[in-house]
């Protein structure tokens, strides 16, 4: 047998005479067997066993201190209103490629919009305050 | 998704949710965050402008300048916004 051994450093052997002959400057095989445990054990560690997370069973007192946990994050949640949304002037269409590609006003609208503001802003250009009587009055005082 | 690029005489686009929040923009009006706040403040302002003449809301705004509008439009509950060039012509626009 011929095997590649990697912590650290690499030893190749073929038998356990050969191991014998040289054990001076060959890891014995109490070190190999060490060697061996160490690297099952940190593979152990870096491993997440999913299958094994359920085996874990719950005592009593804590199944009822997660009654107790879930029932007052639930009566939280049952205080809690979503906000208010902010008022919105459009309405939610179907299919709004139609609209988003038509013409957005005709002539006339577009027209009878800038006559109804060219108009209004000559009057509101136009407001003046009339002058009818004095604005300081003489009390008659008797 | 509905592709805002394909809008015949698109210049650039806007996807907002409900909340303002950009979600795709294109065009001239790619990354535009001021834009698409000045857009959403105009849509938000108010739900109703004459209770009067208008039951529910509307389906389309329009905002036109001389050479160019922007036309918003809210559809699953996603503001959608297309800058266009416009120049008048006769056609009608669809009822909306």
């Amino acid at each position: 047998m011929l095997s590649e051994w990697t912590c650290g450093y690499k030893v190749y052997f073929s038998s356990d005479d050969f191991i014998g002959c040289y054990s001076t400057s060959l890891p014995k095989k109490t070190d190999e067997q060490s060697a061996l445990n160490r690297i099952l054990q940190e593979t152990a560690a870096n491993v997440i066993d999913v299958a094994a997370l359920d085996s874990h069973n719950l005592e009593h007192h804590e199944y009822l201190d997660r009654v107790k946990h879930y029932t007052q994050k639930l009566q939280s949640v049952s205080r809690w209103t979503p906000p208010r949304r902010p008022p919105c002037l459009l309405v939610d269409i179907p299919a709004p490629e139609k609209l988003l590609a038509a013409e957005p006003l005709t002539k006339q609208d577009l027209q009878l919009i800038i006559r109804a503001v060219d108009e209004a802003n000559a009057a509101v250009a136009e407001i003046r305050v009339e002058h009818k009587e004095d604005l300081v009055v003489p009390f008659r005082i008797p | 998704m509905l592709n805002l690029e394909r809008i015949p005489d698109q210049v650039g686009y806007l996807l907002l949710t409900e909340d303002g929040a950009v979600i795709s923009s294109g065009g001239e009006m790619e990354n535009d965050e001021r834009i698409a706040s000045v857009i959403y403040g105009l849509i938000t302002l108010t739900d109703k402008v004459d209770s009067l003449m208008q039951e529910d809301g509307y389906k389309r705004i329009s905002v036109v300048y001389d050479d160019h509008c922007y036309v918003i439009c809210l559809s699953n509950k996603k503001i959608h916004v297309v800058k266009r060039k416009f120049s008048l012509n006769d056609t009608e626009p669809a009822i909306a």
